[in-house]
């Protein structure tokens, strides 16, 4: 006797849900929604009933917090599942983990905790294990199952960010872990709570396993006040509307709003297939040494995907052709791909008051066992998969707007992509205080890419969550006591230019004040230094790469006591030490995310969120703009003339003539400079055939032809013999 | 028998300028005028002239015997939208120049999930600032840190200011003809030493300059933490201040050319009267919503009923503001027109869901919206939009008479209405259009019960220990719907609901309150001296900032001995982002006792609204800010009570019968004049009772009564 509806097991009930799917297509098999037709406005009025339980539960709950990721950067979410684990309504925050919920209570089911340890009313159940559905480590769920005359009929679900998971490097989203073991305190799905309250044990591991207990414990603490109130305002709901109302109304509003997400996709968009290509780096070699030496190599990541746009609106991601699993922390697993993308769907077409499962109905995946995202290694480290994932959210960005900009909705293009830095950091102090914490302000909030017909707007919008903010400055430092913020702006000229270009990157300088005794830096989240940057679209520029500087050992401070001034980003930084302005011993920088880099009292550290790509030829870019662009001092003289062919006078005016002059000259340079595209093929095919290649590339392309995919098509565009072998370098 | 005295108090809106006259005995007249944003002393003038004439009376002779006049404009929320304020100077800490521009991101305020969602939408709001007027100066001020016992204090010096930077910055802006310098250091609020240096040497220069300029720094305005709701708050108030003061000023000067003898008075957001020549007057840009709220707590006070609801319904407004024990929450960080500010004001919820709210149903996924779009003044097809509105919904339905509409000053198309309603909604939907009708109608009354349902959850409180007071024009209109809703421990409608908000105007409290941060620690481990020497520090910023109070008040005319004074912090346990404000009994911690008092005023706060598994007493208590608000007295409306009549209403009050649909059929409700009806009364529903500027319906379930002050209490059979 199970305890779901009609004493069934909830593993009967999941798998019953499937079926009804793969049969029919409609979710839960409702080819037609009785409830919605009998009654549409009491339907819409339950349906708002659940989001406001949700929003409420969160807006209470999150105060409670110590953490600012939750509070001023909203990667927190309530919501409410029903008893197969689809997700019916979600509060504000982090949306995309409603892709995951699904996942967990599968795994659940299967693993027949009904059984064993139980699942009872009041119980509270805790996981972080990406092998079971969370998308990382850093994302804690906490759930509660509601009950209704002994019947299991809905989850309420609490998750957030939390600041240190107690991995090899300080934070939650280190960039070294060889496997799970250096991953940091990671729990499968555990009962850790009954009679709606955590044993005290549970407390005892956010002390001994990670470095931010506080922050932690209070974390805990807050998801179990917001999934309690919850399971509350949701009894109180199935009395008014009774249980035969509440479950049917759960499937239906799956189902309903499938049918309108699909709709959105059939109206805007030209179907057919879409090709996405990132590529970026992971670099392990002499970090680990002998350690791990299977890790003692650098990696660059192949993330490609082909996008098809069905006649019908749903969708299929293929990604065959991706990296495979490694040593390294890039991996994942299945639910953390979709989470993290849906960031993508949901500014494309998943837009909604009332944000559910609904995605998972008519969004397919094709990723193949033992590529990263699909590990056979049941020990793949898998702290940041996000970061290599992230590229994918833009996979909808850029192959929905070009869907979209082909069927004329050039309102609705919005060409993005991920280039956007945050940092952890750890450190003793001079009397021997440790302390750990960490800084997204550069994560969580971006400037946009230009579109067909505007600029991008500068620290406009975030692609983990939609409402976007970059936090005070006054804020974070009370986390960071050695971190004095000198600077957090635009840069000039950073940006994708274009006849419409990207917004302005924008970038932080801090000054390292009285480390004490050791301070670690390290940046994560990064695009990884390479193609990752938005492509301009039309013949705009790509976007600029985000970028991580540290000067080491400045007479920074020497320069203030004689009454000087400091640098305010990493370009007037490089300046400044280029022309001996200022001293430094030594610089190191970094296109992505670093390893643990040690500080001291006069370093300074840099960090720069990159912009989104250009739209247009730049030689068609208009002089008003160029103009304005002058005036607020957003693109230097120099660009205005090498980029975008238009000479300033003194004045800041653009001289109209001897501008269209020197673009006829720049339109014939581009003339003179271009090559033969059969010549260039011809060359080019002739490295491939030697194989004339940096090794992380022959690596590269290695790995990729094990998929057949992948291999059709490289020999088909160079022409090579079907047979042809590349070794990896050794 | 000495002549009588006024309180004259208006509540401009976009579209119409209510007035509220009342005399000392509790005789009252309502007005309206359109409003005039370019030159609102015609508005004013006008809609004072409206209610004064019903008493046959003129403009002069009501000014000329009035205690008090007090005028709430819109040229404040006008000046932002027509970007007409002033041309502000910027002097600012080195590498965050671009800060207002920036805006910490924040492009979506104000909009809906599905909006914030679909990221295209997202826009920044005007620049406050031109980037040219922006200077920097090298300068840090550190804020310390959770660990600063262990690192530095909050309020060390990293950076000494530049201060030949500030001279050439300030020479600059002055130049470029800025009419105002604006100062914020980071970390000024723990130590404002740069700032406030910087604005010396401004003041100092354009002193030298034979100029005139005004200087303001953000600790002036508020001293506390979030370096971006600071700067908010200080261009806010350096763009629209003065421009704003002109237009107040002007009305006054109408005023005062009629004979009225005093300063004129307008509202601030945290619901306190002050004086046009309040020094701080952008905190005034907010109060557009709180009359109601300041009406509420009258009323409260004056029935005593500590525990109320206010819920205001209107064409464009659906509004809800919470009493509890007495007191008006207030949000320290508001947001308004798409800014984040920091200036307090109190806690009112915005829904988006008014008469003039459009309806939209979607045939393919049946689902209906209302709003956030609003024809306003257009209110529905039945008059001059071709949007379906919540209003034509009502009056399709019989509930509102379409030959009284506004008093029969315009006419409504009921048929258009109808026809409009089925063709879009009804039929799409496959629905009969009544029957669609009344379930849009719970559809929009659900939102007030989850809205009202969530914020006692995320306070604790229970609302059958509440009084639900309704006002605005559609108020007493879907009164049903919500109390159906929810039980309340009374439900209660005044006779003036439609203009309650001037009403409001006229009973607000005349205060200034003063914030400040602070960082006291309690701790478990920590000894009784140091607990002793915070308690000590606390009561010295508490008595600065009476001071402070004492002092501005006495400017504004009133003696010492006549200000009183309330104190309440800010606290949280060490570590927590978020914290509660209360009041706290007195406005000193001098012993361990009134350490105590004010640790457990947390404690009860805190556990009323979470479960005790929340409590963290282990990691201690962390008072954050304090405030203190420093009160005069201001005249008052009074409410007149009326002699009791017998329950059944004077005949001349039943105006007949409509048939209206309600709970799924056709019924008869008598229809009844308001202005007829006599103390004492009591109507059985199915009624509704009809004035010239709301209607008032009460279901076959429902009676209400009128007590003796005409206030009409709603009730179950």
């Amino acid at each position: 006797m199970g305890i779901c509806h009609q004493g069934r097991t909830l593993k009967e009930l999941v798998e019953a849900k499937e079926k009804s799917f793969q049969q029919t297509g409609y979710a839960y098999g409702l080819e037609r929604l009785g409830l919605v037709e009998e009654d549409p406005a009491k339907f819409m009025r339950f349906q708002m009933r659940l989001v406001a339980s949700c929003i409420n539960a969160r807006e209470s709950a999150k105060l409670i917090s110590a953490n600012p990721m939750s509070m001023i950067q909203g990667e927190l979410l309530f919501m409410l599942a029903n008893a197969e684990g689809d997700v019916i309504s979600a509060s504000y925050g982090l949306a995309g983990h409603i892709q995951c919920m699904p996942f967990i209570i599968r795994k659940i089911a299967e693993l027949g905790f009904e059984e064993d340890p139980g699942i009872r009313e009041g119980d509270i159940f805790s996981c972080n294990d990406p092998m079971y559905g969370p998308p990382h480590n850093a994302d804690c769920y906490t759930f509660l199952p509601v009950f209704h005359k002994g019947e299991l009929v809905s989850w309420t679900v609490g998750l957030n960010h939390i600041v240190d998971v107690g991995g090899i490097q300080p934070g939650g989203l280190g960039v070294i872990s060889p496997n799970v073991f250096t991953d940091g305190f990671t729990y499968p799905p555990t009962k850790t709570g009954a009679d709606f309250k955590q044993h005290k044990w549970w407390e005892l591991h956010w002390k001994r396993r990670t470095r931010t207990e506080m922050f932690n414990i209070l974390d805990d603490k807050m998801r179990v006040a917001g999934v309690v109130s919850l399971h509350d305002r949701i009894q109180d709901i199935i009395d008014e509307f009774g249980i035969e109302y509440y479950r049917q109304a759960l499937r239906e509003i799956i189902e309903r709003e499938r049918r309108v997400l699909v709709e959105r996709i059939r109206g805007q968009a030209v179907p057919g297939k879409y090709r996405y290509l990132q590529l970026s780096a992971v670099n392990y070699k002499g970090t680990l040494g002998r350690l791990w030496p299977a890790s003692n190599r650098n990696w660059v990541i192949h993330k490609t995907g082909e996008l098809h746009i069905r006649a019908d609106g749903t969708l299929l991601t293929d990604l065959e052709g991706l990296t495979s699993e490694a040593d390294f922390h890039a991996n994942a697993y299945e639910p953390a791909v979709r989470m993290l993308t849906s960031l993508g769907m949901w500014p494309m077409f998943a837009y909604t008051e009332t944000i559910n499962s609904s995605l998972l109905y008519m969004t397919d995946w094709n990723i193949p066992p033992g590529s990263m995202f699909n590990p056979q290694n049941p020990f793949a480290g898998t702290v940041m998969g996000l970061g290599v994932i992230a590229g994918y959210i833009y996979l909808f960005h850029n192959c929905l707007s070009l869907a979209y900009f082909s069927r004329g909705f050039l309102e609705e293009t919005f060409p993005a992509d991920g280039t956007t830095i945050g940092y952890g950091a750890a450190g003793t102090l001079e009397d021997g205080f440790q302390w750990a914490g960490g800084d997204m302000s550069l994560i969580t909030c971006q400037s946009e890419g230009a579109t067909p017909f505007h600029d991008g707007f500068d620290a406009a919008v975030c692609s983990p969550n939609p409402a976007s903010d970059i936090g005070e400055t006054e804020a974070v430092e009370f986390l960071l006591p050695t971190q004095v913020n000198i600077g957090k702006k635009l840069i000039p000229d950073f940006c994708g230019h274009g006849k419409f270009r990207g917004g302005l990157g924008i970038g932080m300088l801090q000054l390292v004040n009285k480390p004490g005794k050791s301070l670690i830096l390290n940046a994560f989240a990064a695009t990884d230094g390479m193609g990752a940057c938005a492509l301009g679209r039309s013949g705009g520029y790509p976007g600029t790469n985000d970028i991580v500087v540290f000067a080491h050992g400045t007479n920074i401070r020497e320069i203030l006591e004689k009454g000087g001034t400091y640098p305010r980003d990493f370009v007037e930084m490089n300046q400044w030490i280029r022309e001996g302005r200022l001293r430094a011993e030594t610089v190191e920088s970094f296109k992505g995310p670093t390893p643990s880099i040690p500080c001291r009292d006069g370093d300074l550290f840099a960090t720069a969120a990159g912009s989104r790509g250009g739209w247009g030829d730049v030689l068609e870019r208009d002089y008003d703009l160029i103009e304005k662009d002058i005036r607020y001092g957003w693109i230097t003289r120099k660009t205005a003339e090498t980029v975008y062919g238009a000479k300033i006078d003194e004045d800041g005016r653009v001289q109209r003539e001897a501008s269209d002059r020197l673009r006829q000259e720049m339109r014939q340079r581009r003339k003179e400079r271009s090559v033969d595209a059969k010549e260039w093929w011809v060359r080019e095919r002739q490295r491939v055939l030697e194989q004339d290649w940096h090794e992380d590339i022959r690596n590269l392309y290695a790995d990729c032809m094990k998929y057949g995919k992948f291999r059709e098509q490289f020999t088909g565009m160079w022409q090579l013999p079907e047979d042809i072998r590349i070794e990896e370098a050794t | 028998m000495t002549a009588p005295k006024y309180i004259v108090a208006q509540d401009a809106g976009g579209s119409m300028t209510d007035c509220f006259l009342v005399d000392t005995e509790g005789n009252f007249s309502t007005g309206k005028f359109i409003t005039h944003p370019e030159e609102e002393a015609i508005s004013y003038l006008g809609s004072l002239n409206d209610a004064a004439s019903k008493w046959n009376m003129d403009t002069k002779t009501v000014h000329k015997s009035a205690l008090s006049c007090t005028y709430t404009g819109t040229s404040m929320i006008n000046i932002l939208v027509t970007q007409g304020g002033s041309r502000v100077g910027l002097l600012i800490t080195r590498g965050f120049a671009h800060l207002p521009i920036i805006e910490r991101g924040l492009t979506w305020i104000g909009q809906t999930y599905e909006d914030i969602l679909h990221q295209q939408l997202h826009e920044h709001t005007p620049w406050l600032v031109q980037p040219k007027n922006i200077k920097e100066v090298t300068e840090r001020v550190g804020v310390g840190s959770y660990y600063m016992q262990h690192h530095s204090l909050p309020g060390t010096i990293v950076i000494p200011m530049n201060e030949e930077e500030v001279v050439r910055g300030v020479h600059e802006l002055l130049d470029n003809g800025v009419e105002i310098i604006a100062c914020l250091t980071i970390g000024s609020y723990a130590n404002p030493v740069h700032e406030n240096r910087m604005a010396d040497i401004a003041r100092q220069i354009i002193a030298e300059r034979g100029l005139e300029t005004p200087v303001i720094a953000s600790n002036e305005m508020c001293p506390v933490p979030n370096e971006t709701e600071r700067l908010k708050t200080l261009l806010i108030q350096c763009y629209i201040q003065e421009t704003a003061r002109k237009a107040l000023v002007s009305v006054e000067d109408a005023a005062k050319e009629e004979g009225y003898a005093y300063d004129l008075m307008t509202l601030l957001g945290y619901g306190a009267a002050a004086t046009v020549r309040y020094p701080k007057l952008a905190e005034a840009v907010a109060s557009g919503p709180t009359g109601g709220l300041l009406g509420g707590k009258f009323i409260s006070e004056f029935l005593g009923r500590p525990n109320m609801i206010c819920w205001d319904l209107g064409c464009t407004t659906c509004d809800v503001g919470l009493i509890a024990g007495g007191l008006l929450p207030v949000n320290k960080s508001p947001e308004f027109a798409a800014h984040k500010v920091r200036m307090p004001m109190i806690a009112i919820d915005c829904l988006g869901a008014g008469c003039s709210h459009v309806v939209k149903a979607d045939p393919a996924s049946g689902r209906i919206t209302i709003g956030p779009e609003s024809v306003r003044a257009d209110l529905g097809t039945m008059y001059a939009s071709d949007e379906v509105t919540i209003g034509d919904i009502d009056l399709t339905l019989g509930y509102v008479n379409p030959d009284y509409y506004l008093g029969g000053t315009i006419q409504v198309d009921r048929e258009r209405a109808k026809t409009e309603l089925t063709k879009r909604v009804a039929e799409p939907l496959g629905q009969d259009v009544y029957d669609v009708s009344l379930k849009i109608l719970d559809l929009l009354h659900d939102k007030v019960v989850n809205h009202i349902n969530g914020i006692m959850l995320s306070k604790g409180l229970n609302p059958a220990e509440f009084t639900l007071l309704v006002h605005g024009a559609a108020g007493p209109l879907h009164l049903w719907g919500v109390e159906r809703g929810i039980r309340f421990k009374e439900v209660l409608v005044v006779p003036w609901s439609a203009v309650f908000s001037s009403f409001g105007v006229a009973a607000a409290d005349y205060f200034h309150r003063y914030d400040k941060a602070v960082t006291f620690f309690l701790t478990p481990d920590m000894p009784d001296e140091v607990r002793l020497m915070q308690g000590s520090a606390l009561s010295r910023t508490w008595a600065e900032l009476e001071e402070r109070g004492l002092r501005e008040l006495e400017e504004e005319g009133f003696p010492r001995d006549r200000i009183t004074f309330r104190h309440g912090i800010s606290c949280r346990y060490v570590g927590q982002l978020s914290n509660w404000e209360m009041p706290v009994e007195v406005g000193r911690a001098d012993t361990l006792e009134d350490l105590d008092k004010i640790i457990q005023a947390f404690e009860t706060n805190y556990t009323k609204i979470y479960p005790s598994g929340a409590r963290y007493p282990e990691s201690g208590y962390q008072i954050t800010e304090i405030y203190v608000e420093a009160a005069a007295e201001k005249p008052k409306p009074a409410i007149h009570a009326y002699p009791l009549q017998g329950a059944v209403p004077p005949r001349e009050a039943h105006k007949g019968r409509r048939k209206a649909f309600f709970d799924g059929e056709w019924i008869p409700f008598d229809l009844y004049e308001q202005d007829r009806l006599e103390a004492g009364n009591r109507i059985d529903g199915p009624a509704i009772i009809e004035h010239t500027q709301t209607t008032f319906l009460i279901p076959p379930q429902n009676f209400v009564e009128l007590d003796e002050y005409k206030f009409m209490r709603y009730k179950r059979k």
